[in-house]
């Protein structure tokens, strides 16, 4: 068979359909256009609320570190929880920023821009996951600011020593505990099973999927 | 009114290209099921595209632009996707007679056994290419170069080329 053989074939198709192909009138005036909602619509809404947050939680977070600016044991935990939040509405505000191109677009724009930016959005959000484990080991910071905040407790004091210590022993046991599924989530093939079966909720698959997908509209737009 | 007026110059479209929206539905979703889904969505995609269309791209560009970024992205798209449709029962494009879809058939198997060998992009090129569209559409449908496009379509013309000599 020739190359010409089938585009004459799919011509011959082409006029089969022009002749035998009709359209559900009925059904087609029927449908409701105006209910058809925005796909992204949902996390759209969700991720101006997870913003709305994280931007209370920066300027409270903010203030607080000001104000115990000159008692660091405070101040510092405040910091660093901040800048953890900060990150997460930097991470936010991409994808939000990603949502609104796509849809002011509405799958008008061409073909590899726009599935390039599906994709880099759904790298985003598996990201925007995968870095909030970083604040697991953390978790003492938050202690000793909760602890401060809401009993009025200085997890400092002395009377609090092995308290604390053993909190901050338990956080940096838990860096290798976060550090591995971060690793197995950045690998093509996810070994042991049991690692993988846990994995699979947090869309380690969608994640390489996208990448993949990412690479083969980058390598299609390379000329030549 | 003037909505209803919208709706109706729409559905006149619809009704004009439907073989467009047919022929891409057919090459991304295999499932019969799946593909009334699909061309839903891309009427429905259509539709909201609609008051956005650029006169200075022709309308089948913008046609096959909706028409396969929403298939690309239904094929990409994982089982979630179904419950974000309206269920529908019938049909939406049909054959007018059982035999005429029949006669396609084995025909169009062989056709779509070419296309479907290829990934999601080249596929799209693929279609656009069959479709007698120029260079120029193709690299505006798809958003590279001109020369990009002819390159592309001449790799695949030499790849089908030594496939046919094995049929």
């Amino acid at each position: 068979m020739e190359l010409q053989e089938l585009k004459e074939m799919w011509s011959e198709y082409d006029k089969k359909l022009d002749k035998s192909l009709q359209l559900n009138m009925q059904m087609l005036r029927k449908m409701n256009f105006d209910k058809a909602g925005f796909k992204l619509k949902m996390l759209f809404i969700y991720k101006i609320a997870e913003m709305t947050i994280f931007m209370y939680l920066i300027s409270w977070f903010s203030t607080y570190a000001f104000k115990y600016f000159t008692t660091p044991r405070f101040g510092i935990p405040a910091l660093v929880i901040d800048l953890f939040v900060l990150l997460g509405f930097v991470s936010d505000l991409r994808q939000i920023s990603i949502i609104i191109q796509v849809q002011m677009e509405n799958y008008n724009d061409a073909i590899a821009p726009l599935q390039k930016k599906l994709e880099t959005l759904k790298v985003g959000i598996v990201n925007h996951v995968k870095y909030s484990y970083f604040v697991i080991p953390f978790y003492p910071l938050m202690m000793i600011l909760g602890g401060k905040i809401f009993y009025n407790v200085d997890f400092f004091d002395p009377q609090f020593k092995n308290y604390l210590v053993t909190n901050v022993i338990i956080g940096l046991a838990l860096i290798p505990v976060v550090i591995l599924p971060f690793w197995q989530l950045s690998k093509k093939e996810i070994t042991p099973g049991i690692v993988k079966n846990f994995l699979q909720c947090t869309g380690w698959r969608s994640i390489n999927s996208a990448k993949d997908f990412l690479s083969e509209i980058e390598k299609f737009e390379q000329e030549g | 009114m003037r909505q209803q007026a919208q709706k109706d110059q729409f559905i006149y479209l619809i009704r004009q290209n439907k073989k467009l929206i047919f022929k891409v539905c057919n090459a991304y979703c295999h499932d019969p099921e799946d593909r009334k889904d699909l061309v839903q969505e891309v009427i429905i995609q259509l539709w909201r595209s609609f008051d956005k269309y650029n006169s200075k791209y022709k309308l089948s560009t913008w046609m096959y632009r909706i028409a396969l970024n929403t298939a690309i992205s239904h094929y990409r798209a994982d089982r979630k996707r179904k419950s974000a449709t309206i269920p529908i029962d019938d049909n939406l494009m049909d054959f007018a007679d059982e035999n005429d879809s029949k006669e396609l058939d084995s025909k169009v198997i062989l056709l779509y056994n070419f296309i479907n060998q290829f990934d999601e992009l080249n596929k799209a090129l693929m279609i656009l290419y069959l479709d007698n569209n120029s260079y120029k559409d193709i690299a505006e449908v798809l958003g590279i170069t001109e020369t990009n496009a002819a390159t592309k379509i001449g790799r695949l013309k030499q790849q089908l080329k030594q496939q046919f000599e094995n049929v």
